[in-house]
């Protein structure tokens, strides 16, 4: 798949680009394989610039470019087109403004939102980022796949918390969109293009937040319930009576589902919230439970995966008979966001996927719901579009990405429909 | 609300005197029916303006009764080659629904109905030309409503909010309009339905309502809209705090911010605003009060009255002279009066006022205001303040009398020069009322050449002829002679060079 005809020449003149140390040994490349592709070069830009230069020169070769964050999410997408340079930002990951007292941050893209969030809870703040494995995801991977954890609840959507981005267009050229106040509506809000756009637009260099303070008091909560029904009947209780939840989420491994719920506020507000969700939690015939914790390893999706994940969407109304839909596949696992009407399940390697990608393709449209192969074995990928749904508007992103990257530079046909 | 309050029309600029074209007027008839279409010159009066100074007459206005039709429309101007600009409830602020030249004006007046609510899943399907403050009122009965709440809310419709990412004051805690928007059916340039996003969450795909959300009529005509709705809070309780310097209550304003406290409104009114509210319907404030807050707090019970117990400390530390509390709708609800009635009020200190908009890092909100006035002062212009303070977002109403032509040019400059202090302390020249006819050469103040050629590729994805609101957003320096004179010599003495 990958076809470069002067492998030296190009070597060379990304070397002069980004230095000796910009460039990752041939040994550590295979850290870097997307679908069982592996780069003809691995190159680590240090700063904004660099990044230009490299996507240029790529640009003008004719070359596919991926962009790499921390890897935690390169499982998801199509089978790219072609793959010639990894692109690895993790050496931009400096803070370039923070003003406390603004409630605003600007950072470079490769910084760990681990990171971010420990510079942050010094000032007593935090920023509404959640991805899985926080260690690892950079604050660029995490807005180009536009996963949202848990905390969405209160928090929202990456996309509700960024005020201003700065990106390296295929081409090569810099350009910002928002800017570094909480409102602000001068010119097309590309932000929001960018953020879930899987690295196919643009490469994401630099990000603004607006951020919220760090709640002065949390407990988490584990609650067992017997069934899917009830668990999601508690959170949309928890949902109406407006109590200061974080974060809330359910899991699921073939036993009781278990509601798990961080309470944040005032010391006040969370011991008054816990009485009231005790009472409730009985009344919904629920027991005290360990949390499972298994939300990362579920909602990551790492570039070279063994097991199936399947991501639904439904309205959270259709989210219970939706899942019990799915059970009757066996899945071994699931976890879910009964709020935002999101859910993953998980299956073993050995399972017959071929088999239950159909039937759950199958379950998924009886409810009017959108299912994603979030990671698969990539010989699964092949022929077909793990995105299943095709949007509507499929049309006007296509033209989308034919003027912005006409060349098919950056994230060839990773993206919805192949794009 | 028209900034030229109690005004006539101002009978200059930008009229439309060329021909009309009768075949494309008879296409829009057979589409709509006669009935709907509007072209006499006396009916297209009403069409010419929105709350902003500039004014055009469009060929025609076109009342379309379905999405549909609205599609029709747009086929039939890109046959023509006609520019079509889209119109809610013309309340706009920075001329965003102004006509251009010889163009269709789409009003959604008839496109108003509220399509569905869903209280299980928090979400009501409406139409563009719904008022915004009806989508709360339909939501009521299942202990829901919809959260962006600009002033004009009694009178302006969704698809303006949408096309402008409309603010308000509440939206210091639940964000602008595109917070609240999850999917939107659009009519494309090209007149063809098509719906973006999806009320699902994490639908694959470019974001495409995201981008709608705040183009200002540029890239498609919305025909219909998912929103988010919100569970009403249980415990709500409003703060008004007079300060005797419009300084201290500044200080107060970057004090609760910077304590980590975000409530859910955080206003500000001046000197001048108060004596204007005070003469007009006597909502309490001592008139010789240097500036006065509002502040809203809510949650559960605990988390409200914790939050306010805070909010009153740091007031009193920064020398409020004066804290009154509400906690009933109904003390609420007087203790908003005067923020609600402001600008109404403003009426009676000068025959006009123009509205800005701009928006500061919240730590530069003292030094902006001392800007504001000092800037006022050197113009001999009167201004009065009323700010979504907790956001950094001000809006100074400077006053003014409409008849002195040469009023009008110091205010379009003062206007500016604000704007540019603004941005020149790291903030940006709109914060809800859009960039629109009004502001668009001050935009290279805050883009590069290249930012502004990335949106002209999404201008251009969407509607490469240009039809749909031309003369917005876009800084136009290509013909001046669409500038309006005053802009044009703004822009020759403070810009475009200047760019952060």
């Amino acid at each position: 798949m990958t076809y470069i005809s002067e492998p030296e020449a190009i070597g060379e003149a990304l070397l002069e680009i980004v230095g000796p140390e910009g460039i990752i040994p041939l040994e550590m490349q295979w850290a870097y394989t997307v679908d069982g592709l592996s780069p003809a070069i691995v190159v680590q830009p240090a700063s904004v610039e660099e990044v230009s230069k490299v996507i240029g020169l790529a640009s003008r070769w004719g070359l596919g470019v991926i962009p790499w964050g921390g890897g935690t999410m390169m499982g998801l997408g199509n089978r790219p087109h072609r793959y010639d340079i990894a692109l690895d930002m993790r050496r931009l990951n400096q803070v370039i403004e923070h003003e406390p007292a603004d409630l605003t941050i600007t950072v470079e893209a490769g910084t760990t939102v681990k990171e971010l969030q420990a510079r942050l809870a010094a000032y007593g703040q935090r920023v509404a980022l959640d991805p899985p494995w926080p260690d690892r995801a950079t604050v660029g991977g995490t807005l180009a796949t536009g996963i949202a954890g848990p905390a969405r609840w209160r928090l929202g959507h990456p996309r509700d918390t960024i005020i201003g981005i700065k990106v390296v267009m295929p081409d090569g050229r810099i350009a910002k969109a928002g800017g570094k106040v909480v409102k602000n509506v001068a010119g097309y809000d590309l932000c929001k293009l960018y953020i879930g756009s899987l690295g196919t637009l643009a490469v994401i260099v630099e990000a603004t937040f607006k951020l919220v303070p760090t709640p002065r008091s949390q407990r988490v909560v584990a609650c067992s319930l017997p069934t899917f029904k009830q668990a999601c009947g508690l959170a949309k209780e928890l949902q109406w009576r407006l109590l200061p939840i974080d974060s809330l989420w359910m899991e699921w491994d073939g036993g009781p589902c278990v509601l798990v719920c961080r309470l944040a506020g005032s010391p006040g507000a969370v011991s008054r919230s816990l009485e009231e969700l005790d009472a409730l939690a009985r009344q919904y015939s629920g027991a005290e439970a360990q949390p499972l914790e298994r939300w990362p390893e579920v909602v990551s999706s790492p570039p070279v995966a063994e097991r199936l994940v399947l991501r639904v969407s439904v309205l959270p109304s259709r989210l219970v008979a939706c899942l019990e839909a799915l059970t009757a596949l066996e899945p071994e696992l699931m976890v879910a966001l009964p709020l935002a009407g999101v859910a993953y399940a998980r299956w073993p390697a050995e399972a017959s996927t071929p088999n239950i990608l159909q039937n759950a393709f199958q379950a998924v449209a009886t409810y009017d719901g959108i299912l994603v192969i979030h990671q698969c074995p990539f010989k699964y990928k092949e022929g077909r579009d793990v995105f299943g749904w095709r949007p509507p508007a499929q049309p006007m992103m296509k033209e989308i990405k034919r003027r912005w990257d006409p060349k098919g530079t950056l994230s060839p046909g990773r993206f919805v429909a192949h794009l | 609300m028209s900034p030229f309050y109690g005004t006539g029309r101002r009978h200059r600029p930008l009229c439309y005197t060329g021909p009309v074209n009768r075949k494309p007027l008879r296409d829009l008839e057979n589409i709509v029916g006669k009935r709907w279409v509007l072209s006499h010159p006396e009916e297209l009066l009403a069409y010419e303006y929105d709350a902003t100074i500039e004014r055009s007459l469009p060929m025609a206005v076109v009342l379309p009764g379905s999405a549909q039709e609205v599609a029709q429309v747009m086929q039939v101007a890109n046959r023509w080659g006609i520019p079509v600009v889209a119109r809610g409830a013309g309340t706009g602020l920075s001329g965003g629904a102004v006509p251009c030249r010889g163009s269709i004006v789409i009003s959604t007046s008839r496109l108003n109905r509220i399509l569905q609510i869903d209280p299980d899943n928090a979400l009501a399907v409406v139409e563009p030309g719904v008022l915004n403050v009806d989508v709360s009122k339909a939501a009521a009965p299942y202990g829901l409503y919809y959260a962006p709440d600009p002033s004009s809310q009694k009178a302006c419709t969704i698809g303006g909010n949408i096309a402008e990412n409309a603010g308000g004051p509440h939206c210091l805690r639940y964000g602008t309009t595109t917070n609240h928007v999850l999917a939107v059916e659009v009519a494309t340039a090209q007149g063809e339905l098509m719906w973006l996003g999806s009320p699902l969450a994490d639908a694959p795909g470019y974001d495409l309502t995201g981008v709608i959300v705040g183009s200002e009529g540029t890239l498609a005509i919305v025909t219909k809209a998912v929103l988010r709705l919100l569970p009403k809070p249980p415990a709500v309780i409003t703060i008004l705090a007079i300060f005797q310097e419009v300084e201290e209550a500044s200080e107060a304003v970057s004090g609760i911010i910077a304590q980590g406290i975000v409530p859910a409104a955080l206003e500000m009114l001046d000197r001048s605003a108060i004596e204007a509210v005070e003469g007009y319907i006597r909502a309490g404030y001592p008139p010789e009060a240097g500036a006065v807050l509002l502040i809203e707090v809510e949650g559960v019970e605990e988390e409200a009255h914790g939050e306010a117990q805070q909010v009153v400390a740091i007031c009193r530390e920064m020398n409020a002279r004066d804290i009154r509390l509400g906690f009933t709708p109904e003390e609420r609800e007087r203790l908003w009066a005067g923020r609600k009635a402001a600008l109404g009020a403003l009426g009676r200190l000068a025959p006009h006022f123009y509205i800005l908009d701009g928006v500061v890092p919240r730590t530069k909100l003292p030094q902006i205001m001392h800007q504001v006035y000092e800037i006022c002062r050197r113009y001999g212009l009167q201004v009065a303040n009323v700010l979504h303070a907790g956001d950094g977002n001000l809006h100074p109403n400077i006053l003014f009398n409409e008849s002195d032509p040469e009023a009008v040019r110091r205010v379009v400059e003062c206007a500016a020069e604000i704007l540019k202090a603004c941005v020149e302390v790291g903030g940006s020249i709109s914060g809800e009322h859009g960039i629109g006819y009004e502001k668009r050469n001050y935009m290279p103040w805050i883009f590069s050449r290249d930012d502004l050629e990335v949106m002209r590729l999404l201008k251009e994805a969407w509607d490469p002829r240009y039809l749909l609101n031309p003369q917005k957003i876009f800084p136009s320096a290509a013909s001046p002679e669409d500038i309006a004179v005053p802009m044009r010599d703004i822009t020759a003495r403070l810009g475009p060079e200047a760019e952060i």
